[in-house]
């Protein structure tokens, strides 16, 4: 009886995917997400990707970042500030903003708005996770109602950057309750909601779906061109994969390469690939032996084949990785060639540092202990642990024996952070000041994400004076020593260069995920006029 | 009363229930034997990778050319040809074509045993690892877990039930009233809960079945021990000065022990699928160990690309909890016709209720 | 018999509180920071430790404890720290679907096992019997995830009859009151089978026995002997006197049931307290945990509560004495 209501059932709803309503469905457009929204007010919602590119779409920055990382340093568009210019000195930055730019509900944003966010974001009440960047700011100046002037306590090559970080908050909406008790009620601020982007949020059901509704009042005139942005919370990729073959979703980002071979299989789907900032290493605990000498760490990395890990994990969807800096960067070193994989090169190594095999057991050993260790990483991630056992068999080559164990992700950071490990295998995001301090620099041992207790005083020193250049450029030549040294070092093994590969309806158009957002370019997306049946 | 239908009833029931047990042994010895025996005659890897590009995600019965390189590394292909005259082979593969010469294969030339073939039985994962293979490592794995944990239960729920039993009834009460509210706790949120607590490993997962799973045992060699103190021969040893400990160890525990055989084989069940479910929610044996329960994890997300990944594990896992009911759900009629008859005049359902699926931590799975 | 009732509903929440405490105290042994908003490397060490004092986690255990029972006591169950907002509001979002989900469960089970159980009684030892029994056998050990999968593979994959998650129709707002409810059917009909189907085969299989035995009962046979239809034997009399346990059984499976929407609505991409908690899990996220962790064995002893006054009220013996 319930197989004969349920067959009625999707007999009618499968008539009603089959037939496009009229004038509607073209400017409708679903994707789906892993993780829900955290919030609508970013001060104080989690940092997670879905989050932020959310809320890009919902609020407007002063200039937004462009994704040119790739030829020089990034270059800023205008968004609420129409221009900016610099004092003398330096020291004094004026943005002039657009005079048309309103509040979705009808209010002028203006420079009071720049103000009182710059008073949130440095609120210690608030506590936001980046207050840091704000640190040389000594204060946001309301020079008229369209033009405010940030002034710094000093010149560094960060200045614009953190200047316009964060998005511009609704003064006269959210001034209603005081720092204090923001944090209590994060809540209260998804129930007063006055946005300025592209997109308003028409409905936000948890766990269920994130609705962007286009927002009339949004500055750019045409944009955006999809009136309806559905976002599905499905936290299993393997639904999206799922619901995509379905029909029911129209993209979906994060999809594994071999998925992604699927999809590029079918007619009514495409693949869109593109670079992430991002890259995946073993790092190596300098705190214990042998890995402490930057031989041994050589010799380790010319035994892994790190083509036949991105041929078989990622299907080719990334390039082996030889620098912190992913070898699409404006700064990263051209000069440098990945370790090849030379397992008997590794060999003379290790049996030139002592190493060698007595006991017929196949694992070199030096002073009676032989070299074998133990290598992590987080338990969730698939292709890190399916990279671990093809680690392990490289390695076993080369007479390393090698005990894969995978963590859950709050206890391996933690172990890694108190430098209790051997060997793990994990990956950075990168932003755009390229800082690279937090992860080499020997300060950052103790309590940073220096796992492996790297030091080199040479580093130390080159990591500072980038972060004090004036510009981005001018701190080239001290990212590319820099990266010279780790790759003689081999602090890390550097793995590979993931791609971030996003699957689109082949009818929606003009679709250009890059590093920044997957949903950069989400107002200019457009439905094909007529649209292929799913 | 119409004694005789009923008696043959029950005598019909004596057959079928010795059926089951017999039923469910046998079916337990060929799974417990396939893990164990078949990994001497049949050796290969659980995690050795065959050139995913190719052989990943192969249907159940795909068959592989392979070929060793000199580098160590291995590459299958659809099918092998030798060109005529040409010192290199072509390889036939899923994406296109490859061609390997000869110099680069191990051994130096294709005629000295750098080509072999492979077939996957079970098909293979996106890996390319074999799922036969994995299915019996995995099966090991789980079997042992349920094993440990049906000991540690034991361990812990005899003594307990059987001093309970014989304890003055006040106290008896208040342990009873202590399991039935520990019981009433969703498991699963329990499990969850103490797993993401240790660190995950064999020994921590059976310790964790282990202490959330004894109390319908316990509960059951209570009542057993209950019923017993009063009858005959436990006045009789009682009379004749016998101590307390004596008759609990001598007269009251040893017949307690077959319906805790029952319990038992249930509870190895219920370990078997929770051992699953715990490490299919991430918080159980983690990879690269290979579990029942770990490999229909991973065949979730190939779910839409390969359903066999995730589904001989689950059939396995499935098997063996019905070997494990049938046999005690057959060994409790044999042992005690009424065990399973929920009198009206008792407020509750049977005391260790084998009925109901409640201490089980996923629906109705295997009771416990 | 109503003291007894209380009593045992008394030692239960007295022992869930037990457990919650336990839990509360081992969780904070769990090595790693609590929350997502910790874990990102651009966020320096004193803006991590000023975002604990902002949450009270800086505070000792027993402190952190009683600050947490004073909230409870008041109904308040925190604030959730990776939902960023109060766990209540989102137990009021989430409990009624995993109501919704189990319930309709719990009606395939009690519907489909009563029938089927009945049934197999009836006709004890024919070939439809021998089926109901292997079939029931065979479910019953079915792990309900891996049961769940399945069921996505074939009737979401493979033929996509329904859909593989979700609650609603992607533009379900704009349909009819009516079309609306039969989406929701829709969606709710495979998670509903994963979990109330294995289920449906242990209560079939208990309802067997159960009315078997009650049919060798002598009051039953006297019926019979006084010339009563099988049937109506069948029904009015081993049937109703084997209510009173069924009845308690279905208030037991509740407990199981809701263990088990945890992987079903994991799978099925179904919004309620199972998904939540399990989320709450991976994100360490302490309160929303707890509460979770608390909604769900409220229920199932309001559940087993609930089955015994049936069961009191229903067995005419009990009722009597």
């Amino acid at each position: 009886m319930v197989g004969g209501l349920a067959a009625a059932m999707c007999a009618c709803i499968g008539e009603k995917a089959g037939t496009p309503a009229p004038a509607k469905l073209p400017t409708l457009a679903v994707g789906a997400t892993i993780s829900d929204l955290s919030g609508v007010n970013e001060l104080l919602a989690a940092d997670i990707q879905f989050t932020t590119d959310i809320l890009d779409q919902l609020f407007v920055q002063l200039l937004s970042e462009q994704a040119d990382f790739t030829e020089h340093p990034p270059t800023f568009a205008p968004e609420l500030a129409r221009s900016y210019d610099w004092s003398d000195d330096h020291r004094a930055l004026t943005f002039h903003l657009r005079e048309d730019a309103v509040w979705s509900d009808g209010v002028p944003i203006t420079a009071e708005d720049v103000r009182w966010t710059w008073q949130a974001q440095v609120s210690p009440a608030i506590a936001w996770s980046y207050a840091d960047l704000k640190d040389a700011i000594t204060d946001v100046e309301v020079v008229d109602p369209h033009t405010v002037r940030f002034h710094f306590r000093e010149t560094y090559s960060s200045q614009l950057l953190d200047a316009i970080e964060g998005k511009i908050l609704p003064k006269h909406a959210w001034e209603q309750i005081p720092f204090a008790e923001w944090r209590q009620r994060a809540d209260w601020f998804r129930d007063h909601l006055v946005t300025s982007g592209p997109f308003r949020l028409a409905a936000w059901r948890p766990g269920e779906e994130v609705v962007l509704a286009r927002n009339e009042r949004y500055f750019e005139a045409g944009l955006p061109k999809l009136d309806k942005v559905i976002f599905r919370v499905a936290p299993d990729a393997a639904t999206h994969i799922e619901q995509l073959l379905a029909g029911t979703l129209d993209f979906a980002c994060g999809v594994t390469p071999a998925d992604a071979a699927r999809i590029a299989a079918r007619k009514d789907l495409r693949i869109v690939a593109f670079d992430n900032r991002q890259y995946d290493y073993i790092c190596w605990n300098t705190l214990r032996a042998p890995f402490d000498d930057p031989e041994i760490r050589r010799a380790l990395t010319l035994a892994i084949d790190r083509q036949a890990l991105v041929d078989t994990l990622f299907k080719g969807r990334a390039r082996v990785a030889s620098s912190p800096i992913p070898s699409n960067f404006w700064a990263h070193d051209p000069a440098l060639v990945p370790l090849p994989y030379d397992p008997a090169a590794a060999r003379r190594i290790l049996a030139e540092k002592g190493f060698s095999e007595r006991n017929g057991d196949g694992i070199v050993e030096r002073q009676g202990r032989p070299f074998a260790f133990e290598l992590t990483t987080n338990s969730s991630n698939r292709i890190r642990t399916a990279a671990l056992v093809m680690i392990q068999e490289q390695l076993r080559k080369v007479g390393i024996a090698a005990t894969p164990r995978t963590i859950e992700i709050h206890a391996l950071t933690e172990s890694n952070r108190a430098h209790e490990f051997d060997a793990t295998l994990s990956g950075w995001a990168i932003d755009t000041t390229l800082d690279l301090k937090p992860y080499f620099h020997s300060s950052e041992s103790a309590g940073g994400y220096n796992f492996g207790s790297y030091h080199n005083s040479e580093v130390d020193r080159l990591l500072e004076a980038a972060r004090r250049a004036a510009t981005p450029g001018e701190a080239l030549p001290d990212l590319l020593r820099t990266q010279q040294i780790l790759h003689a070092e081999q602090p890390y093994t550097f793995l590979w260069e993931p791609q971030r590969l996003c699957a689109v309806r082949a009818d929606l158009t003009n679709v250009q995920p890059n590093a920044i957002s997957a949903y950069f370019n989400l107002p200019e997306w457009q439905r094909r006029a007529k649209p292929d049946s799913p | 009363m119409p004694e005789t239908g009923s008696r043959q009833r029950w005598t019909h029931r004596g057959e079928r229930r010795q059926r089951s047990v017999r039923a469910g042994a046998v079916l337990l010895a060929l799974v417990v034997g396939a893990v164990t025996l078949l990994p001497l005659i049949w050796q290969r890897s659980p995690d050795r990778q065959l050139d995913p590009a190719v052989a990943g995600l192969a249907r159940p019965g795909s068959r592989f050319d392979t070929v060793r390189l000199a580098d160590g590394r291995t590459l299958a292909a659809v099918a092998v040809a030798v060109e005529v005259g040409a010192e290199e082979l072509v390889l036939q593969g899923q994406p296109r074509p490859t061609r390997v010469a000869f110099r680069d294969l191990a051994g130096g030339g294709p005629e000295a045993g750098a080509l072999d073939t492979r077939r996957f039985v079970l098909g293979s994962d996106e890996f390319g690892r074999d799922v036969a293979a994995r299915l019996l490592a995995g099966g090991r794995v789980s079997l042992a877990v349920a094993g440990w944990t049906v000991l540690l239960i034991s361990l812990v729920a005899l003594p307990l039930g059987a001093a309970a039993g014989s304890a003055p009834p006040a106290v008896d009460r208040f342990v009873l009233r202590t399991l039935e509210a520990l019981q009433s706790f969703p498991r699963l949120f329990l499990l969850l809960g103490l797993a993401a607590i240790v660190r995950p490993g064999v020994v921590s997962v059976v310790l964790i079945l282990g202490l959330t799973g004894w109390i319908p045992m316990a509960r059951l060699v209570r009542a057993e021990v209950r019923s017993l103190r009063d009858r005959e021969f436990v006045l009789a040893a009682r009379a004749a000065g016998a101590g307390r400990l004596r008759i609990v160890l001598r007269h009251l525990l040893p017949n307690a022990l077959a319906p805790a055989l029952v319990e038992a084989s249930l509870a190895a069940a219920s370990a078997i699928v929770n051992e699953a479910a715990l490490s299919f929610l991430g918080f159980g044996l983690q990879p690269p160990t290979a579990s029942w329960g770990s490999m229909i994890a991973d065949g979730r997300s190939t779910l839409s690309a390969g359903w066999w990944v995730a589904f001989f594990p689950g059939a396995a896992l499935a098997l063996t909890a019905i070997a494990f009911n049938l046999i005690g759900e057959g060994l409790r009629d044999a042992l005690d016709p009424r065990a399973q008859t929920p009198t009206a005049a008792s407020a509750s359902l049977p005391e260790g209720s084998l009925h109901t699926p409640h201490s089980s931590a996923l629906g109705a799975s295997p009771g416990a | 018999m109503i003291r007894a009732l209380l009593a045992r509903f008394a030692a239960a929440l007295v022992a869930c509180w037990i457990v919650l405490t336990a839990v509360f105290f081992l969780l904070r042994l769990l090595p790693g920071e609590p929350g997502t908003i910790f874990e990102d490397p651009r966020v320096p060490q004193e803006q991590r430790l000023r975002l604990r004092a902002v949450y009270g986690l800086d505070k000792p255990l027993p402190q952190q404890y009683l600050r947490w029972v004073g909230g409870v006591a008041r109904g308040e169950w925190g604030y959730s720290l990776s939902q960023h907002r109060p766990v209540s509001r989102i137990l009021r979002e989430s409990a009624p679907r995993t109501l919704l989900l189990s319930s309709a469960a719990l009606l395939l089970e009690l519907g489909l096992g009563l029938a089927l159980g009945v049934a197999a009684a009836a006709r004890a030892g024919s070939l439809a019997d021998r089926a109901v029994r292997v079939l029931s056998l065979t479910l019953w050990s079915l792990p309900t995830f891996w049961f769940g999968l399945m069921l996505v593979a074939a009737f979401a994959v493979t033929w996509p009859i329904f859909p593989p998650g979700g609650m609603h129709s992607v533009d379900a707002e704009a349909l009819s009151l009516g079309r609306r409810g039969l989406d929701l059917l829709w969606h709710l009909a495979l998670p509903a089978a994963a979990l109330g189907l294995p289920a449906a085969a242990a209560t079939a299989r208990f309802v067997r026995s159960t009315v078997l035995e009650r049919l060798a009962e002598p009051y039953v046979q006297s019926a019979r002997a006084r010339g009563l239809s099988p049937g109506r034997v069948l029904w009015t009399h081993a049937l109703r006197a084997g209510l009173g346990p069924i009845a308690q059984l279905a208030g037991l499976s509740l407990a199981a049931l809701l263990s088990g929407t945890i992987a079903v609505e994991v799978i099925f991409a179904w919004p309620g307290i199972g998904r939540a908690t399990y989320d709450a899990l991976v994100a360490r996220d302490y309160p929303l945990l707890l509460a979770g962790t608390a909604l769900s064995a409220a229920f199932v002893i309001a559940g087993s509560f609930l089955a015994e006054a049936l069961q009191a009220w229903l067995d005419p013996r009990l009722r009597d004495a």
